[in-house]
């Protein structure tokens, strides 16, 4: 092979919403950077909402405690778990709000700047779900927040987003907070064909883009309505490129038009992965799809598919399972560096996978901690304890300590670790080049 | 209440004793603690095989098998799919046998041959002997040190399924069935007549007594328990069998192998999957925390990579174990033990009026339930003959014509061919609803084929009382996402049919989700990690059921 091409400052592989966020601190400290994904991973199939911190002090059942103001959650969370990575960044911590501040200013067009407190966001599961950002159709369906008369809409093609379920827990989320919503549910037949029940939720979604179907959807709905409806709640479907159709079709219909959490297959996650990528290329990141190799730690040569390069920093933000970059075929491994990996206080190796698993499958569970372990200023460490290189840095669900599942902390810990270890790698970057 | 006959347990001689009394005109009760299927009738190899293996040490046994699953082939015709299976004769030198593996070979070959009698039994065909290229061919995936392998046909079939069609038909020809009931003490009489039970209702926490003539535990590996409770003794040497499920059909066929200790075990397509099974251990622990362990995931991968080294690729989903019911013998290895099932008459023990009946097999359950069923008869003084292998179980009427139905409804025909070969006949009245509600057409599990129309089915129709049932009723969730995609959308169809509130629904969908999970935890890895992520994303991480719902 020839010599490295001379072409990142900062390389950052892995392109969900710590690799995005990553990549997008790193350009505006004014680096060069390159964002090498293998495809999309866990972001795009998130709820296209961001949960920061729940407050893990008080019961999850406690509707109101769990309204508290992300930094407190966060700062218990650290109390609490040290080896989470709010805890192991607990000196880095009051620059919380300040990253999630970055990430909405970085996707205007999806969020708006966070509020500081939890929203309690509904999901399809007739639950509530706590969020400190959200596309703003998601925002405003908070049950704190909600108006007192709510229509929940049912496509009966779509029969998973139960609109009875979804109006029941709305309810009881209601009478929780000492506030009463009236939820009523309401069957559409807008999409009717005998396809249409057959259809992945992003085909639903696309129909919904296409020219004067918001309009047709809206006089489907409009005089059926029940008076006095005050905002009228969709499955998560509403627009699968256009960001404006929630905000159309409340203007056709004269009353807010909002959206339910999605799970995955994730409408709203695609739209934020999207999102992401917009505010990548405008931001002059460059975006590679194709896996990254490096064999020798510490260097900064890497292969980024068949293309060899030079980085003066990078940025490890490869995910975990879904994203590919912690991997456990028979043993735990981290993907790119083969950097040691951990689940709870070990080192996770080849030991049987039910020990690292609790019966009960809401349990936090240590296998789901497994991640690469890193310091305080985010580099992962190697076997021998110390960083693996002084340019590498790690930042979302790579980093172990934490089961996002249970604690609820992961596009919160993706974009806050994202942020600093953008600037890290930025800053390690340009001494390099110095 | 007043019964004739009072049966505990709802596995499949439960349900089947229940179906034959209540069809000879016995006022029949049917109690089981949890669902239809809920112990080892629910998680055996789902095949109704003759038993090739008992050839050795319990002809009859085979015999039996063979007879009696020919008869349920024919009154549940749908639930039926032959699984061809190939006995590979391996060599370490093909060309240059040792003695040892001639002695193996031929062996193989005579039990193979002696079983051929029995296959026309239950409309086998007799074995081929196959050349290894033949093998090659038609299994690609074996282990190429073939000297020669032999074919097998055997039954595959849906276990659960069958309990729950006995159990309806019962119900049909007038039986109570309750499921959810356990069974927590017995009302006697003088002189210790047993007299009828006491129960209690698993959901509700109600509890009830119920008088009857006659009572037959029938409970399987918790026969011992029951019988505690009359104070009477019975004695079983349970044998714990592990099975593991593949997210696709590996193999064409079913493949034989013998496992480190030179036991038998197999893999096989099995419905949309592959199961590897099976141990054979002696259990001495409650059998109602039956775990896996890593140690029996090794010993089944282990076995089967011996002729099908690609298994170690493979994607297991999750593994799961049952308890043979088998008779109490001392000085035998478990696979040596008896598959030979017995009735007891506890009378002598100062229990008159109670019975056991203990072991058996899958593929008899119905001649079991038949020998049962006229010891309950003469002592009950009724003279009806029995008619479970002349009736079609609900659903075996006819075999649907699949390509016009979906044609004529306008559904596809994978989702009709599943249908079909879950309810038979009854795959038309699933159509219907279909066609009634547009809302039905739509996919529930995507990963098993079944639809929303089908589930309400199901829920109507198949004496469903928890969500966990639709999983034995309709495969829900069986599939590689395990549940990831539709346990949340089956636990909102449930909700709506049954008028459930929000936390009712959220406590039912977890304890669905749990249970699945246990299964997945002692094998956990490589694709299955990511999956799980997903899993664990759509219900903590969006659905919050964690946060929300205290534990039903």
């Amino acid at each position: 092979m020839g010599s490295p091409e001379d072409a990142a400052g900062v390389l950052v592989i892995g392109g969900g919403m710590a690799g995005a966020m990553a990549a997008l601190s790193a350009a505006k400290k004014g680096a060069r950077v390159l964002l090498a994904r293998r495809a999309l991973g866990a972001t795009a199939l998130s709820s296209g909402a961001v949960d920061v911190a729940p407050d893990p002090t008080s019961s999850p059942s406690d509707l109101e405690a769990q309204r508290v103001p992300q930094e407190q959650g966060a700062a218990a969370v650290a109390r609490l778990h040290p080896a989470h990575p709010y805890g192991v960044l607990r000196a880095q911590l009051p620059r919380l709000g300040e990253s999630l501040r970055f990430c909405a200013a970085a996707l205007p067009e999806l969020f708006a700047e966070p509020s500081g407190r939890n929203a309690l966001l509904p999901t399809p599961m007739g639950t509530v779900k706590p969020a400190a950002m959200a596309q703003r159709a998601q925002l405003g369906a908070d049950a704190a927040a909600l108006p007192e008369r709510v229509v929940v809409v049912q496509f009966q093609a779509l029969p998973s987003c139960d609109a009875r379920l979804v109006a029941s827990g709305l309810e009881e989320a209601g009478r929780a907070l000492g506030r009463t919503i009236g939820a009523t549910p309401f069957t559409s037949a807008f999409f009717r064909t005998v396809e249409d029940p057959h259809r992945p939720v992003h085909e639903l979604a696309a129909m919904l883009d296409a020219d004067g179907a918001l309009e047709a959807l809206a006089a489907e709905l409009k005089p059926r309505l029940p008076a006095g409806t005050q905002a009228v709640l969709f499955p998560p479907v509403l627009g699968r490129t256009r960001l404006d159709a929630a905000a159309r079709l409340s203007a056709a219909l004269g009353v807010p038009c909002l959206e339910l959490l999605s799970t995955a297959p994730s409408v709203p996650g695609v739209r934020l992965q999207e999102a992401l990528d917009r505010a990548l290329r405008a931001a002059n990141v460059e975006l590679v799809e194709a896996p990254v190799r490096c064999q020798d730690l510490p260097s900064s040569r890497f292969e980024v598919g068949d293309r060899l390069l030079s980085a003066g920093a990078a940025v490890l933000a490869s995910g975990k399972f879904l994203g590919g970059g912690i991997e456990r075929v028979g043993r735990f491994r981290e993907t790119v560096f083969g950097l040691p990996v951990f689940a709870g206080t070990q080192r996770a190796g080849d030991e049987y996978v039910g020990d690292l698993l609790d019966d009960r499958v809401e349990s936090d569970q240590v296998a789901f901690h497994a991640g690469v372990r890193i310091d305080e200023s985010l580099r992962p460490l190697s076997a021998d304890g110390g960083p693996a290189s002084p340019s590498l840095f790690a930042a979302g669900s790579v980093i172990r300590g934490y089961d996002p599942a249970s604690d609820k902390t992961g596009l919160g810990v993706a974009i806050f670790t994202g942020y600093l270890a953008g600037e890290a790698a930025a800053a390690a970057a340009a001494i390099r080049a110095r | 209440m007043q019964f004739d006959l009072i049966v505990i347990g709802g596995g499949v001689n439960g349900t089947g004793i229940a179906r034959d009394a209540a069809m000879r005109g016995l006022k029949t009760l049917m109690l089981e603690k949890r669902d239809v299927a809920s112990g080892a009738s629910g998680a055996n190899s789902g095949m109704i095989h003759g038993g090739i293996r008992y050839l050795r040490y319990d002809r009859k046994v085979t015999e039996l098998a063979c007879i009696d699953s020919g008869y349920i082939q024919r009154i549940v015709p749908h639930l039926l799919f032959r699984i061809p299976f190939i006995y590979p004769l391996s060599s370490s030198n093909p060309e240059h046998r040792s003695l040892y593996e001639r002695y193996v070979h031929y062996g193989t070959e005579v039990v193979v041959g002696i079983y051929d009698l029995y296959q026309p039994y239950k409309r086998g065909l007799p074995h081929v002997r196959l050349s290894p290229e033949d093998v090659y061919e038609l299994e690609p995936g074996i282990r190429r040190n073939l000297f020669a392998g032999l074919s097998m046909d055997e039954w595959g079939i849906d276990p659960h399924r069958l309990c729950t069609l006995n159990a309806q038909s019962a119900a049909r020809h007038g039986a109570t069935v309750l499921t959810y009931h356990q069974v927590h003490g017995f009302l006697r009489g003088p002189g210790g007549q047993v007299t009828g039970v006491q129960v209690r209702d698993a959901r509700t926490g109600a509890r009830a007594e119920y008088h009857g003539k006659l009572v037959v535990n029938v409970a399987g590996a918790w026969s011992p328990k029951v019988a505690a409770m009359a104070g009477v003794t019975v004695r079983m040497r349970p044998g714990k069998g592990v099975h593991l499920t593949l997210d696709r059909r590996l193999s064409n066929y079913g493949v034989i192998s013998s496992a480190v200790d030179g036991r038998q075990i197999f893999v096989m397509p099995h419905e949309q999957t592959s199961i590897i099974g099976t141990t054979d251990d002696d259990y001495y622990g409650d059998p109602d925390d039956l775990r896996v362990t890593q140690d029996e995931v090794e010993y089944l991968l282990e076995g089967i990579e011996h002729v099908f080294p690609s298994i170690r690729e493979a994607r297991i989903l999750r593994t799961w174990a049952g308890l043979r019911t088998t008779l109490y013998e001392y000085g035998q290895l478990e696979d040596a033990l008896s598959r030979e099932h017995a009735i007891y008459d506890h009378a002598a023990e100062g229990a008159p009026g109670l019975y056991t009946m203990l072991g058996g097999k899958l593929a008899s359950y119905r001649i079991q339930s038949e020998e049962f069923t006229d010891v309950a008869s003469r002592a009950l003084k009724v003279d009806q003959p029995c008619r479970t292998h002349l009736e079609v179980l609900p659903g075996g009427e006819r075999f649907p014509d699949v390509p016009a139905l979906a044609e004529s409804y306008r559904l596809p025909e994978p989702m009709v061919g599943r249908m079909a070969y879950r309810h038979g006949a009854n795959a038309e009245r699933i159509c219907e609803l279909a066609a009634s509600d547009p809302a039905l057409r739509a996919p529930l599990c995507r990963c098993e084929q079944t639809s929303y129309a089908e589930a309400v089915y199901c829920l109507r129709e198949e004496n469903v009382r928890k969500l966990t049932d639709l999983r034995r009723r309709c495969r829900l969730g069986m599939g590689p996402c395990q549940g990831a995609r539709c346990a949340a959308p089956a636990a909102a169809l449930f909700a709506r049919e049954r008028n459930l509130s929000s936390s009712e629904a959220r406590a039912e969908l977890l304890d669905f989700v749990g249970a699945r999970f246990k299964g997945r935890r002692p094998v956990l890895d490589g694709e299955q990690m990511a999956q799980e992520e997903l899993n664990r994303g759509n219900h903590f991480t969006v659905g919050n059921l964690d946060g929300s719902a205290p534990r039903g």
